[in-house]
């Protein structure tokens, strides 16, 4: 499946935001999905603590047949445009069937130490009526749909951790992801990939599962969040 | 005009009847514009070429029309940032605005995020901005957004006012007007009154600078925008 990147370009007639690689063999409405969808919200992206700040973002692209999944690895750039705006960001995005996208989070999962990761896992069972309870009282989302958003205080360091929570949940890895959401086996609104955002700096419109820095919680109104500190 | 409804209820009670009917669609129409401009928000959009201003417009408005000192705006990414509704002071009367979005200016956004933004906020206005840099690059920005109006026939249906701000006149002010400015845009413009005649809203030019608050002419631009809300609000002022 091909691999897209989001960029921005600074020379030539059309500058700004463009897919700068050959979106040939991604449907026309998966690219819009994609376009839309690929970087994280929210604003401040220009703060130095978030410069070189790296998200991984997915979410269903196509949910007929093997279904695939859009996997994009964004990152904080220290680009700066003609007029010196920055928080300038990039997405790499790969367009994965639901097949490897099991194997990648695996492989990503295996990727962080192993101490993070037990960590991790003592975090989220220490929070398991906080999951369950908070993303009920979401009033933003649809409670068929409930959004879970975490926070912890924001360093590059801190944030294997989070994604490592993260990771441990989409990949159902433990008896808590249940609490998030009942596998499509048992529960025929489940979504079969589970769409999540390991950084992103605001959590409205976002992924299922989000994780924001502290500083920016303080914003979200009427949005409950797990604190993974 | 009248529905049946109305003609036999003057008919059978004359002009206490008529009285009645004006009556009660005035209490209705005050009602609807309590309702937007206080409690829902007035639906408008702000759309423009890539660095014309379009967030710092919207961050101004957010602050109450006061000036923003420390506001470093970044490129709005691809998708934009949803922009809840947000009360501000709009010359001496506070209003509930709701821009829905706040939406990135390249080429690539037209087609995507304006248009799903046209669709799903349903505008009573569009504040337009352009700046006096890539003169090709405004005009093919507004020759789109007039086009989009035309084209999306459900998303027009409650247009009422569509304002051209021409931005950054702390840049240009001192050596241009904004109607030097516009000379290129002499057909976009002719463009945008007919289709305002014809589609059935306000259409106004305006330079000004977002960053110091003022039009070109010295006046607020506070006063500008009082204008335009007032002209999109349910009971037009």
């Amino acid at each position: 499946m091909p691999t897209l990147t989001l960029d921005y370009v600074l020379e030539g007639r059309q500058r700004g935001y463009q897919f700068t690689s050959d979106t040939r063999g991604v449907a026309p409405d998966q690219l819009k999905l994609i376009w839309r969808n690929a970087i994280p919200r929210g604003s401040a992206w220009s703060d130095p603590a978030y410069r070189g700040a790296r998200s991984l973002k997915c979410f269903t692209v196509d949910d007929a047949g093997a279904g695939s999944v859009a996997v994009c690895d964004v990152i904080g750039t220290d680009q700066v445009d003609e007029v010196g705006r920055t928080g300038i960001r990039r997405a790499v995005i790969q367009v994965m069937r639901y097949a490897e996208y099991q194997a990648f989070l695996r492989e990503r999962l295996a990727a962080i130490p192993a101490a993070v990761i037990r960590d991790a896992e003592r975090a989220l069972y220490a929070r398991n009526w906080d999951l369950l309870l908070k993303k009920h009282s979401n009033a933003v989302h649809s409670p068929l749909k409930p959004q879970t958003v975490f926070t912890d205080d924001y360093s590059p360091e801190r944030w294997r951790f989070v994604e490592a929570c993260l990771l441990l949940l989409v990949t159902r890895a433990t008896v808590l992801t249940n609490l998030i959401e009942v596998t499509p086996k048992v529960n025929p609104f489940a979504d079969r990939a589970l769409s999540f955002t390991t950084l992103a700096l605001d959590a409205r419109e976002e992924s299922r599962l989000v994780a924001i820095p502290a500083a920016k919680a303080a914003g979200l109104r009427g949005i409950p969040v797990v604190n993974l500190g | 005009m009248t529905t049946l409804f109305e003609r036999v209820f003057v008919s059978v009670f004359g002009q206490t009847g008529r009285d009645f009917i004006d009556g009660l669609q005035r209490s209705s129409s005050s009602l609807s514009d309590f309702v937007y401009v206080k409690v829902f928000g007035l639906p408008f959009i702000v759309l423009g070429a890539r660095q014309t201003g379009k967030t710092t417009l919207i961050e101004w408005m957010r602050h109450n029309l006061h000036e923003l000192d420390s506001f470093a705006p970044e490129p709005t990414a691809p998708g934009g940032d949803s922009v809840p509704a947000f009360s501000a002071r709009i010359g001496g009367e506070g209003m509930r605005l709701k821009p829905t979005r706040d939406v990135g200016g390249e080429y690539d956004m037209w087609e995507t995020d304006w248009v799903e933004l046209f669709r799903v906020a349903k505008p009573r206005g569009i504040i337009f901005l352009v700046d006096h840099t890539d003169v090709l690059a405004h005009k093919d920005a507004l020759n789109f957004v007039m086009n989009m109006i035309d084209e999306e026939i459900e998303a027009k249906r409650n247009l009422k006012a569509f304002l051209v701000l021409v931005n950054k006149s702390d840049l240009w002010g001192g050596k241009l007007s904004a109607d030097d400015l516009l000379h290129s845009y002499g057909n976009e413009v002719k463009r945008l009154k007919n289709q305002a005649a014809r589609v059935g809203y306000q259409t106004w030019i305006v330079g000004g600078s977002v960053r110091d608050g003022v039009t070109d002419s010295g006046e607020t631009l506070t006063a500008s925008l009082r204008t335009f809300f007032n002209a999109i609000r349910p009971k037009p002022r």
